[in-house]
């Protein structure tokens, strides 16, 4: 291992592949601030690029792109609620409320140091457990998958203020709802399409986070102006220093989030957001009560459990890709797609066969990590001065960005219409006082649940056993338990 | 207050999803099935409606009022017709049109009145945008107007 | 420094017309967002079109929705402005206008010419006892529950209707076969691999990837002979089961242009695959050549809807 470590430095430490880290985590980071633009069409439109480069200098520029672009989506998340990239969604949960605090440089920083912490961590687990983790990978199976999700559902009471467990519930049932319109993939069928032509493909998760945060967000600034009243942000570098306190309360939260998004990353049927919405929901489970109440108002764990998970997984997904050649990801399957183009098998024997191409990857990930915090922390300042714009200029920018967003994704002017009409129910329901982030925890969940399980179900010829009879699902249904009573239960102790 | 209010929203709406599963059709195997395309679809219906009935049963204690009459009802509305009406003009107008257009509404709904600079921003951010897109290899339409000038559309 | 020379190269080249055009431009129309294989192969060809110069000026539009029948109703209600436009279309198009996705279908357009095909393939896991498709088809005999078969797309689409077609001509019943869809050919692999399906029906450029990683075998594949890229893979047709079915990917035209156009568009592609440009992107992808224009591509597709219609019926996915 070490001397696989000692050939990935010595490929990357040229003057050549270090410009391609750099080269890639810029490109990528530009890419991915820009609406509906995530790592996949960044790595799309950056392939013809790399079109007769060494391999190993291929995939260091790729890897610095979806790095870099991964980073760009939180950059959006967190100073207008428009998450660009699907994994970044929960990192508007509290990023954008601290950024409305008039702490954007803060949350920036905050975001960039759990992103490279996460990252790296992801990395060097990514070295020690490589081989082994292929295994893994295929150890679970579709009952595995929905006991995964059933244990993602059971923290949505995580995802609610104290006392509005019931709406987060109904929320909930309303993502849940919206994950089944479309085309049902067990059956081939069409299920609440109404006739229409453009409902077939379903809603996109994209549309429905930037409809019901972005757009959402974007009318409350216009229908309640004083109550959403903006401070102005400090854009100082001195903004971005984290006090003791501050990093003793986050370092934990980041070594967890890393080590369980790397994980679920590492699973080929879940992924990014997945990884990042579980690692939100059990930081605010874990939460000390007192601290509890801050999460969804600007709480820094809040931010950094999901930016240091997403960041994660994204390191985790190349073990099923480098070491089985399965991409379990969009993403991965476009730089499959790449590998392949440049004459490069992945699986098993890519370690034995080309140690070259696969410990540059791996080196390439903690040179691109540095990189990117050391590329993006001066810049932030200037990134954050976008808060200084004035809100008539503001609010019609952000609606363009959140529409292109999902326009340059489907070029069907219907998704504008069905987002306006989204966020109008939004809008409504968050007058009601009813919370956002259980919809899009139903929805994304939903329906993969549904579809693990009819798999399961279909697969055990109708029992039910597998829940009790595969120790992973078995484990996972105990986890659960757990995760339902243990509030119960420390609410019981706390009376006696 | 607005418990009971979302509450009863919700309840109509899962009575009403709960209706159209019938229209779900299903192939004469998933019929024998135990689990088919209808299921989940139940489960759902049945779940909003018992969360419903429950949150009209036991609203949320202590509850601010939502001040209706104190909302800026006006420049909301208007931007969501905005928004709408790009939906509509992106076709016909082309992105670089629809795009100036709705800046230049948008803005001009939230008050703004300095004719010239909303202008000059509105076009600069359209054109920039496109020709950033165009550079990135991604096609947007240049409109139905454009070619019914004569131009080559996809010139 | 070499490098720096061909690009210099390139550049002089394409100042100077070596070759007449036969098109001004091309416009590609392309049914769905940007990254999947309708948008592949439509780069892949416009990229080869503009370097070897038989098209100087391509252009790329992406519009999902509807399964690819928004791209199709847009061709078709804009036709006098897609003068020049080609949509790009595969045997999904023909499954989805039977069962009704949309309603249109190829004949609402002008086939103009196929370019790839991508063959069925069926695989297994490495240590899987099942070495050929005769195996396959004694052990569904004995059990049809214990050949699980996963495929990456929905109930009904391709990767299920060619292992059904396959069995039915190996004499066993279609209707029994367990099908279990996942969401994507990488994941349905995932899922062999795991253990929890016996066989993975699906597109052979996805399966030779995954197969030649090592942890996969091919048992067989839809091509009428094995494949000059992968002699390796044996076919259904070798080992006694007459079943040829070929994912065709071509290009479309709207109706109402002049004939002539439809004349030039098909002679750019039919010279174009004879370039060596187009034979380096074909390459790097992994494609397989299928060359079909005109009447023959009609005549084709009549008798891909009837066979896959006939078969549709058979497993009571449509109506009869």
């Amino acid at each position: 291992m070490l001397d696989g470590i000692l050939i990935g430095l010595e490929t990357v430490l040229t003057l050549q592949n270090l410009m391609f880290v750099l080269l890639g985590c810029l490109a990528g980071t530009l890419i991915g601030m820009l609406p509906g633009l995530g790592p996949i069409s960044a790595i799309a439109l950056m392939i013809p690029v790399t079109y007769g480069f060494e391999p190993a200098s291929g995939m260091i520029l790729l890897a610095g792109v979806y790095y870099g672009a991964i980073f760009g989506g939180s950059t959006s998340s967190i100073l207008i609620n428009a998450p660009g990239v699907a994994g970044t969604v929960a990192t508007a949960f509290d990023g954008y409320p601290l950024a409305r605090s008039g702490q954007a440089g803060k949350a920036l920083a905050t975001a960039a140091y759990a992103s490279f912490a996460g990252g790296t961590l992801a990395a060097v687990l990514l070295v020690v457990t490589a081989p082994l983790l292929a295994d893994v990978s295929l150890s679970f199976q579709s009952a595995d998958y929905f006991m995964l999700m059933v244990l993602g559902l059971s923290l949505v009471s995580a995802f609610a203020a104290e006392g509005e467990h019931l709406k987060a519930l109904m929320m909930t049932c309303f993502g849940l709802m919206l994950s089944t319109v479309g085309t049902d993939l067990s059956a081939g069928v069409q299920r609440f399409t109404f006739g229409r032509m453009d409902l077939i493909d379903g809603i996109s998760f994209l549309m429905l986070a930037m409809a019901t945060f972005a757009l959402t967000e974007a009318l409350m600034m216009v229908l309640k102006p004083d109550q959403v009243q903006q401070r102005q942000p400090d854009l100082s570098h001195a903004s971005l220093k984290m006090t003791g306190a501050e990093i003793r309360e986050i370092a934990p939260t980041i070594s967890r989030g890393s080590v369980l998004g790397f994980f679920v990353g590492v699973l080929p049927g879940a992924g990014a957001t997945i990884a990042s919405f579980l690692a939100y929901g059990l930081e605010r489970m874990l939460a000390h009560p007192t601290v509890k109440p801050l999460f969804g108002k600007g709480s820094l764990r809040g931010l950094a459990a999901p930016e240091s998970a997403n960041n994660a997984a994204c390191t985790g997904s190349f073990v099923p890709l480098l070491t089985l050649g399965i991409p379990g990801s969009g993403t991965t399957a476009v730089l499959l797609g790449a590998l392949i183009a440049y004459g490069v098998q992945p699986g098993p024997r890519l370690f034995v066969d080309e140690p070259e191409i696969f410990w540059s990857v791996i080196v390439s990930m903690y040179f691109g990590n540095i990189i990117l915090l050391v590329l993006n922390l001066p810049l932030i300042p200037y990134i954050a001065r976008l808060l200084m714009v004035p809100r008539p200029y503001l609010v019609p920018l952000i609606m363009f960005f959140s529409l292109m967003g999902v326009y340059l994704v489907s070029f069907n002017d219907f998704d504008i219409q069905m987002m306006v009409f989204i966020a109008l129910v939004a809008v409504g329901l968050r007058l009601l006082a009813f919370p956002m982030a259980p919809l899009l925890l139903g929805f994304i969940l939903g329906g993969m649940l549904e579809d693990n399980l009819r798999r399961a179900v279909t697969l055990s010829d109708g029992s039910l056993a597998f829940l009790w009879e595969r120790p992973i699902s078995l484990t996972l249904l105990v986890l659960t338990l757990v995760a339902l009573v243990s509030p119960l239960l420390r609410r019981w102790l706390s009376r006696h | 207050m607005s418990s009971r209010i979302g509450g009863m929203m919700f309840l109509v709406l899962g009575l009403t999803y709960g209706w159209f599963i019938a229209d779900i059709p299903l192939d004469f195997f998933s019929e024998q099935e135990p689990f088919n395309a209808r299921s989940m679809p139940w489960g759902i219906a049945a779940a909003t409606v018992v969360v419903a009935l429950l949150l009209i049963v036991f609203p949320a204690k202590q509850e601010a009022g939502i001040p209706w009459k104190a909302l800026n009802w006006k420049p909301a509305l208007l931007l969501v017709l905005a928004m709408s009406g790009y939906g509509l003009t992106l076709e016909y107008l082309g992105f670089i049109g629809a795009t100036a257009l709705f800046l230049v509404v948008g803005i001009l709904i939230l008050g703004e009145r300095r004719y010239w600079q909303i202008g000059c921003i509105a076009i600069s951010v359209a054109v920039g945008f496109y020709f950033l897109m165009k550079g990135l290899g991604i096609y947007l339409e240049p409109g139905e107007l454009w070619s019914a000038l004569g131009n080559h559309a996809h010139a | 420094m070499t490098r720096l020379c061909c690009t210099l190269l390139l550049l002089l080249s394409s100042a100077l017309p070596l070759k007449a055009e036969v098109l001004p431009e091309v416009h590609f129309l392309i049914p769905a967002g940007p990254g999947g294989g309708w948008d592949g192969t439509a780069r892949g060809v416009g990229e080869a079109m503009v370097k070897s110069h038989l098209v100087d000026d391509v252009s790329f539009e992406n519009l999902s929705g509807g399964g690819g029948g928004r791209a199709i109703a847009k061709l078709i209600e804009t036709a006098d402005r897609q003068q020049y436009t080609l949509l790009i279309s595969s045997t999904p198009m023909v499954v989805r206008s039977l069962q009704k996705v949309f309603p249109q279908s190829f004949r609402d357009l002008v086939p103009v010419a196929t370019v790839i095909a991508d063959y069925s393939a069926f695989v297994v896991p490495s240590d899987s006892p099942l070495q050929n498709f005769a195996d396959v088809v004694a052990q569904f005999a004995s059990d049809p529950r214990s050949v699980k078969v996963a495929g990456g797309s929905v109930k009904g689409s391709t990767d299920h209707f060619i292992f059904a077609k396959a069995i039915e001509m190996a004499g066993g019943d279609p209707r029994k076969v367990v099908y279990i869809p996942y969401d994507g050919g990488g994941k349905a692999m995932a899922g062999i691999l795991s253990g929890e399906t016996q066989l993975l029906s699906t597109g052979l450029s996805e399966a030779i990837d995954m197969a030649r990683a090592g942890e996969a075998r091919v048992i067989a594949i839809t091509a009428p002979a094995r494949l000059p890229d992968a002699p390796e893979l044996p076919t259904l047709t070798e080992q006694g089961y007459a079943l040829e079915f070929a994912n065709w990917r071509g290009f479309f035209a709207a109706k109402g242009l002049p004939a002539q156009r439809y004349a030039d568009m098909q002679e750019t592609i039919a010279r174009l695959l004879a370039t060596p440009e187009f034979e380096a992107v074909r390459k790097r992808n992994g494609w397989t050549l299928l060359h079909r224009e005109g009447t023959d591509f009609y005549q084709f597709l009549e008798q891909q809807e009837q066979e896959v219609g006939q078969l549709m019926r058979n497993l009571g996915f449509l109506r009869p």
